[in-house]
């Protein structure tokens, strides 16, 4: 054999290589596609059963505690928010059916994009709804302390707004990585046009 | 024809070639054998959708390269900085220089690292070339212009030889 591989020689190589194919019957991959569909009616009804337990916690607190009725009702509307944006925008989106209605760098492009988005957004639909629940814990919490004591509240809340803050700063770093890979299609298909 | 017969003529006829590019996408043998069927049951499902579009070949490797996309932004996001461009990587030395570049199974094992370091694009445009397809076919499947993707694989072919002969000398 000639001790060289010009490009032509490694596309035969490719070409020729050993391969083992996937075989399944259309019974196998009709099976598949039900299992599949399962998968996600079981992680929708996953985070319906979270929902359920969480609105029961809260639930119970408000009807035991009258006093921290407000408090607790925000911070379980801010988790039925949260949810509910998880489960129409949540990370684990299935692949669509259409994925040759468009090319591939259309595809990846959105792929991308979604995931930014949702690592951008984290401070609407993650953050943001809990903090009227809790600023109301801790305004109540102050109502019912004496006012020399307030002090005492303080480490919670700083250590409240680093971890938000913490959370927030991730998720931003995250998305300006997807947004450099973004730019980088762009620039192709800027090119392409 | 129906959902089931074209799946199953995609099957008899790109079956190889699918199993080469979730090679291409994944390089653990089980996360690459759920690629496979993955693509596979994109592949059929998608079918549910065909109305002639577009030729059955550029569906069938947007389907595949659309799919093994997806599967490479859930497994291997945090990693995606260490992914490198065709044009980068015309720049970069090449550090795998043990043993020949002749040597068939070792040619193919670096081709193959070769392929799986580069970016998604520029994988797809290289893993086109390297089953045989034209500027024009490329471009469909990719979305790139021809002239973009005669730019790459002038580039693809300048690394190829480069890399393949330099270490082919290096095993004499």
């Amino acid at each position: 054999m000639e001790n060289e591989l010009p490009p032509e020689k490694l596309k035969n190589l490719w070409q020729n290589q050993s391969v083992e194919p996937v075989q399944m019957s259309l019974e196998e991959i009709r099976r598949r596609a039900e299992r599949f569909q399962r998968k996600i009616r079981y992680r929708n009804l996953r985070e319906d059963l979270a929902s359920v337990l969480v609105f029961a916690f809260f639930g119970y607190f408000i009807w035991r505690f009258p006093q921290w009725r407000v408090a607790h009702g925000l911070i379980l509307a801010g988790t039925a928010y949260m949810l509910y944006q998880l489960h129409t925008k949540g990370a684990a989106k299935t692949v669509p059916e259409s994925l040759a209605l468009g090319t591939c760098l259309e595809f990846h492009r959105q792929e991308l994009e979604r995931q930014r988005d949702l690592l951008r957004n984290v401070w609407k639909w993650y953050l943001l709804p809990f903090v009227p629940g809790l600023l109301a814990v801790v305004a109540v919490t102050l109502l019912h302390v004496p006012a020399e004591k307030w002090i005492r509240a303080l480490p919670i809340i700083l250590l409240w707004a680093a971890f938000f803050c913490g959370v927030w700063k991730l998720n931003q770093r995250g998305a300006n990585k997807l947004q450099g890979q973004i730019d980088e299609l762009d620039s192709w298909n800027r090119e392409s046009l | 024809m129906g959902q089931d017969e074209l799946y199953q003529e995609a099957a008899a006829t790109y079956g190889a070639a699918l199993d080469r590019l979730a090679r291409a996408y994944e390089a653990d043998p089980d996360k690459r054998r759920d690629l496979g069927q993955e693509i596979h049951l994109a592949l059929w499902r998608s079918f549910a959708g065909w109305n002639g579009q577009c030729s059955l070949r550029t569906w069938i490797y947007r389907v595949a390269h659309n799919a093994a996309t997806s599967h490479v932004i859930r497994q291997r996001r945090a990693k995606a900085h260490n992914l490198v461009s065709l044009e980068e990587l015309e720049h970069l030395p090449d550090r795998s220089v043990d043993g020949s570049a002749a040597d068939t199974r070792h040619a193919l094992e670096r081709l193959l690292g070769l392929i799986q370091s580069l970016k998604t694009l520029d994988r797809q445009v290289i893993l086109s070339y390297l089953e045989g397809m034209d500027a024009a076919s490329i471009g469909e499947i990719t979305g790139l212009s021809q002239g973009n993707v005669a730019t790459k694989i002038h580039r693809i072919k300048n690394i190829l030889t480069r890399r393949f002969q330099e270490g082919g000398r290096h095993g004499e």
